[in-house]
């Protein structure tokens, strides 16, 4: 049975941080922080609200726009980096607020390569018949991570989530392809070091401000722009078939420069990818839900279309999945 | 095409049409002469390093900020 993606949803929180705001705060111009990221703002969640509050509302918009009851759920799969706790898992969460009866929930931890490893678990239960429909969701509230004296995290990191709902579709539609791969050795390019078994939060990790991200910009540029290019291609070989045969290119939106650095690597135009960070910044597990329905939207998508995700991030981790638009059963 | 010229090529496509060829003389700082930035310079030698198959050490990308530099990082891993 093919599997793909039945209807999408997002949930962006009202409250953002500026560039305007950022260049106060640390003596540069704005037009500066806008080059070097391609971002305008990033979205900051309220302080009462959590990763399952984002999650639950995106997703009920995707329920929405799928025609999916809660009880035709079978799994429910939050990818995210940033739960509400350590324990139980945010899936549970979302479960609860949305009324899905009895269904399996996990979370999944791929860092902002989490929606493909999400998509591809998805729609493999769907296809050998485990779930009828999946409810799939990246959320995260990365603004709780992000060390408020470090400029390079703050101009990339944002709050937000998007759902879809995985379910049948015709035969040649869905999920073509999919390829997955991580290299631990480059593990601490991005890291929060502290909160976890082999460095428990403490007095110095508070000082030391270890319950942050940190991260190795220049080594996560060069592996991203790598491995964007790369694990498009090797999907796309996968699936038998060629770079023309692809409609659109939906990368991880990390940062515009490394997206235009592909795309030039590849010798393709920059007008085959989106580019949908301006206003909500990198949201990591959500940026590529978040991207895909804001495509869906804006009309740029049709059905039969060849669709290429690629998340890359953190662990290091990427994936790509190829996959043909619509035609639901 | 020559080494040379195929890396005054490269820095023309990283500089998205701000860096023209009689811009890169041996000796142009590339970031405070024409302008790369340090994604910029990334990017540069991710395509220098596809270009000739090499895979540079940190030290020696970082080291090459100009064309002159980065051809005498290109001799040493090429002539190795």
């Amino acid at each position: 049975m093919q599997a793909g993606i039945l209807g999408t949803g997002i949930h962006l929180p009202e409250g953002a941080l500026t560039n305007e705001e950022l260049a106060e705060r640390f003596g540069l111009p704005p037009d500066e922080l806008f080059a070097l990221s391609g971002i305008r703002r990033r979205r900051v969640a309220a302080p009462e609200q959590a990763c399952s509050d984002l999650a639950i509302a995106a997703a009920r918009q995707a329920m929405e726009n799928a025609g999916a009851a809660p009880e035709e759920i079978g799994m429910v799969i939050v990818a995210t980096n940033t739960g509400d706790h350590p324990t139980p898992s945010t899936a549970v969460l979302v479960q609860k607020g949305l009324g899905i009866p009895t269904a399996g929930c996990f979370d999944l931890k791929a860092n902002c390569a989490g929606f493909v490893y999400g998509l591809m678990v998805g729609c493999s239960l769907v296809s050998t018949g485990l779930a009828s429909k999946v409810l799939l969701v990246g959320s995260e509230v990365l603004s709780r991570f992000i060390n408020p004296t470090d400029l390079d995290s703050l101009l990339l990191f944002g709050d937000g989530a998007g759902a879809v709902v995985l379910g049948p579709v015709a035969e040649g539609y869905g999920l073509l392809a999919s390829e997955v791969g991580s290299n631990g050795e480059d593990y601490d390019a991005l890291i929060v070091e502290a909160g976890g078994s082999r460095l428990p939060f403490s007095r110095q990790t508070l000082e030391g401000k270890q319950e942050f991200v940190r991260m190795d910009g220049g080594r996560i540029f060069m592996f991203a722009m790598r491995t964007l290019g790369d694990s498009a291609l090797r999907v796309i070989r996968k699936a038998g078939l060629g770079v023309e045969d692809v409609d659109l290119f939906i990368p991880h939106q990390a940062n515009r420069r490394i997206i235009a650095a592909a795309a030039r690597r590849l010798e393709l135009p920059l007008d085959r990818f989106v580019i949908a960070m301006e206003d909500c910044g990198n949201t990591s597990a959500a940026a590529l839900p978040v991207a895909l329905h804001q495509s869906v939207v804006q009309g740029r998508i049709k059905t039969g279309d060849r669709l290429v995700m690629t998340g890359f991030g953190a662990g290091v981790s990427w994936g790509s999945i190829l996959l043909r638009w619509g035609s639901a059963t | 095409m020559t080494r040379e010229e195929k890396v005054k090529q490269l820095i023309i496509k990283v500089g998205e049409g701000k860096i023209t060829e009689d811009m890169i003389t041996l000796d142009a700082d590339l970031n405070k002469d024409l302008g790369l930035d340090s994604l910029a310079m990334v990017e540069l030698l991710v395509m220098t390093e596809d270009a000739f198959g090499i895979q540079a050490s940190k030290d020696d990308a970082q080291a090459a900020g100009t064309l002159r530099l980065t051809l005498a990082y290109l001799d040493k891993y090429l002539e190795a």
